[in-house]
């Protein structure tokens, strides 16, 4: 009942501060939000267009860019100026630039060549989007010039022409082009939501537990541990009950960013039931580490900078701020060393591969032997301050 | 009064640079994530390269053309690498496996199909990866849209009135030889995007000089709690040079931040930041854009503590949207737009316009002078409320 006590009161003492909160609460959601809006537009390409024509055949030229019918997206971005549009193409924010100069349709109908121009960077990516835009011209040219020709033959008006030209495209028998899909996993689950949520809640999880390392060290100094003491209450009832704090709050924004994603974003967290085991588990892992920094730190705003420093560098490590895949080899096994890498692993493998609660358990061992650890020296460090009278 | 602003900026300045935390925040945590990201990140985010597989069971004189000319440019532009493979079962194993990105076959009698103006296909089996799918596709289409541009001509005069005689249709694949009534002009355009080395360091710099900035508003109010402010003011020392000595000190340690990370991130893993000159006019911009920004939000805190934890609320949350986790680049529109209320996407603006051919002072005009104006705004209302607090209360 007292670990109850002092675990509530030190839960409270955390929430009460907003900058805490802060931390908890909206920094996470922040970076998933940045993190999904951005990853979750993925598979789509760029293409900034400036249209200085807006006549029939320019807006068909644009919209059969925009208009791919396999996975990968066009987006286009209009813009006003071809300054603009070069701008926009040198920095990266279009990975390829079209510019359909004023006059083009009058051109074609007339018989003259009407211009687009093509703007790329020197990077191999643009020139993936080029060979979707030269298809859209190499169609329009197409029918321009059976339309023409049709025209020269048998004198007809432009406009006749151009309406046989799109009934004969309609039915000819020409060569098709059909697409097929040979893989059957179910990719479509991860969304750029569902994997910046995963890593989100194992980095700050454990961010957020060792950022509040601070707060024991502030029991220790302040004498609360110290007083708590001189009361009957054992040693053990007191590190139980900071503990129990520290796991608390890393239940609770654990269970917080779960929640919002999914209620907020449809984030698919998979299989609950295995969602919840690492949540706790991961919850003892932090609140471990969070105590071992607090019993070895001297003072508040030693552990205030290290917590936070280990917190970034092991999420780092551990490949939830960038994902463990771009590591080079030899950098994915010394991940391994951080709880992340195999807490991610679990989320992975649900993912990816469908695995439900039994098949993460060997990445939960490892997890659960993590906290072991952590807890048992932080329980052996804090024992032994209490002893020689340093708290 | 000048005097004694160094006096007090020194002061600030030596207190902080012996002081760990500050060390941490300012310069090992920005140095050390932007080493991290760099190292672990190694590939370009531009850089685009997959594998086809063809199957050719026609091997007809217009496979030939598909397979050498058309698939044969692919891989002169530097897209893709393209393996011929003898079976369909194999072409779909190596998209299986992840050994090819899509595959393309072309089916027996495709030449003769054509020839004689028969329906037939290009066939592509694609994996996972959509945009590399979107590229054979692409690549197939423009081959299949020219062979059909004549059977579409000659289609186009019959239905018009016209007849299918040979001459018709020998007229018409004379016309293919005229220029296409579509000119295209590529343009290449010139590559103002820092590399991600330079990235990293420059986005990690100016999302922690916030962190060395917002000491000299803190200071003012740690010397209020400690009751060190009001002795001050007692002594014959004007209230201006109190504000005036710890902007000072915090521009400084802004400077000393960013400084040690340009050149850390130059020397350790290769950074470019560009000219010299140009980098330090950007740095002590955004220094004071930080310094301005830092000495608003400290002032609507009552103690050293609040500031602390509003400056990192601030930093943490301006970065995100700045650019820094993810360059603006690949961040969607309406982000972009929201970004430009940040220090952060103009300065890195500025350093990726740096990478640029030959830049001068006049390509970073705009960055600089939004950088100066969000200081001197920011900055001004941050003195006058600064100095409200001097009053003893």
């Amino acid at each position: 009942m007292k670990i109850l006590v002092i675990a509530w009161t030190n839960l409270v003492r955390t929430l009460r501060d907003r900058l805490g909160l802060f931390f908890i609460v909206l920094m996470p959601m922040i970076i998933i939000i940045t993190l999904g809006i951005t990853y979750g537009g993925q598979g789509s390409v760029r293409v900034g267009v400036v249209d200085a024509d807006r006549g029939p055949f320019a807006v068909e030229l644009v919209d059969a860019i925009g208009d791919v019918t396999g996975d990968a997206q066009i987006e286009i971005r209009r813009l006003a100026t071809v300054d603009e549009l070069r701008d926009a193409v040198a920095r990266g924010h279009v990975q390829f630039g079209l510019s359909i100069a004023d006059g083009y349709d009058a051109a074609l109908r007339a018989g003259q060549p009407g211009d687009v121009e093509f703007m790329a960077p020197p990077t191999t990516a643009s020139s993936a989007v080029q060979a979707t835009a030269e298809r859209a011209v190499a169609t329009q040219a197409a029918l321009i010039r059976a339309t023409r020709f049709a025209t020269a033959t048998n004198g007809i008006s432009f406009d006749a022409a151009l309406a046989a030209a799109r009934t004969a495209r309609a039915g000819a028998a020409g060569v098709s082009v059909t697409v097929a899909s040979v893989v059957t996993s179910a990719t479509s689950r991860t969304s750029g939501f569902s994997i910046g949520a995963q890593s989100q809640l194992v980095l700050f999880m454990f961010l957020t537990s060792l950022v509040g390392a601070a707060e024991l060290v502030l029991s220790r100094q302040l004498g609360i541990s110290r007083r708590m003491l001189a009361t009957p209450t054992g040693p053990w009832t007191i590190i139980a009950g900071e503990g129990l704090g520290r796991v608390g709050l890393a239940v609770f924004q654990g269970g917080f960013i779960v929640l919002a994603s999914w209620l907020l974003f449809q984030v698919d967290w998979v299989d609950l039931g295995a969602t919840v085991a690492i949540v706790a588990i991961f919850s003892f892992v932090g609140a471990g580490a969070a105590m071992l920094v607090g019993t070895i730190a001297s003072n508040p705003s030693q552990a205030g900078a290290l917590g936070p420093a280990l917190g970034l560098v092991f999420g780092l490590l551990g490949g939830t701020m960038v994902p463990i895949e771009v590591f080079p080899e030899a950098m994915r096994t010394i991940a391994h060393v951080t709880p992340h890498a195999w807490a991610m692993d679990a989320f992975r493998a649900m993912l990816f591969d469908d695995a439900t609660l039994a098949d993460i358990v060997p990445q939960l061992g490892v997890l659960v032997l993590f906290a072991i650890g952590l807890v048992t020296l932080a329980v052996l460090r804090f024992r032994q301050l209490l002893r020689t009278g340093a708290i | 009064m000048l005097r004694t602003a160094l006096v007090i900026s020194g002061r600030i300045v030596r207190q902080r640079v012996r002081d760990r935390t500050a060390l941490i925040f300012a310069i090992l945590t920005p140095l050390g994530l932007a080493l991290a990201f760099s190292v672990l990140i190694p590939n370009d985010f531009s850089s685009f390269h997959t594998r086809f597989v063809v199957v050719d069971q026609d091997a007809g004189p217009l496979a030939r053309v598909f397979v050498d000319d058309v698939l044969g440019g692919v891989v002169a532009a530097g897209v893709a690498d393209v393996d011929t493979l003898g079976t369909e079962n194999a072409a779909t194993e190596a998209v299986r496996a992840g050994q090819a990105s899509a595959a393309i076959i072309i089916p027996a009698g495709f030449s003769a199909a054509i020839q004689t103006g028969a329906a037939t296909e290009l066939r592509i089996l694609g994996g996972e990866y959509a945009i590399s799918l979107e590229v054979a596709r692409s690549v197939a289409s423009r081959f299949a849209n020219d062979v059909g541009a004549v059977q579409l001509m000659v289609a186009t005069a019959f239905m018009t009135g016209g007849t299918t005689d040979p001459g018709t249709i020998q007229r018409a694949q004379a016309a293919m030889a005229d220029p296409s009534p579509i000119s295209i002009v590529t343009q290449a355009t010139e590559r103002l995007q820092a590399n991600l080395a330079t990235f990293y360091g420059a986005a990690m710099a100016i999302m922690f000089v916030f962190f060395a900035t917002q000491y000299g508003a803190l200071a003012i109010l740690a010397d209020r709690q400690a009751g060190t402010l009001p002795r001050l003011l007692a002594a014959p020392i004007a209230p201006g040079s109190i504000v005036m000595g710890a902007s000072l000190a915090g521009l400084v340690l802004g400077l000393i931040s960013m400084t040690v990370l340009v050149v850390a991130t130059t020397v350790l893993q290769g950074a470019s930041w560009g000219p010299p000159v140009l980098v330090a006019l950007l740095i002590v911009a955004a220094v004071i854009a930080a310094m301005g920004i830092s000495m608003v939000v400290s002032s609507l805190a009552r103690t050293a503590q609040q500031a602390g934890g509003l400056n990192a609320i601030v930093a943490f949350s301006m970065a995100a949207i700045g650019g820094v986790f993810v360059p603006l680049s690949q961040a969607p529109e309406t982000m972009v737009g929201l970004a430009q209320i940040t220090p952060h996407a103009w300065f890195l603006r500025g350093i990726d316009t740096l990478s640029g051919g030959s830049p001068g002072i006049a390509d970073i005009a705009p960055s600089l002078a939004v950088l100066l104006g969000m200081g001197i705004v920011t900055g001004a209302i941050g003195l006058a409320r600064a100095r409200r607090t001097l009053v003893p209360r």
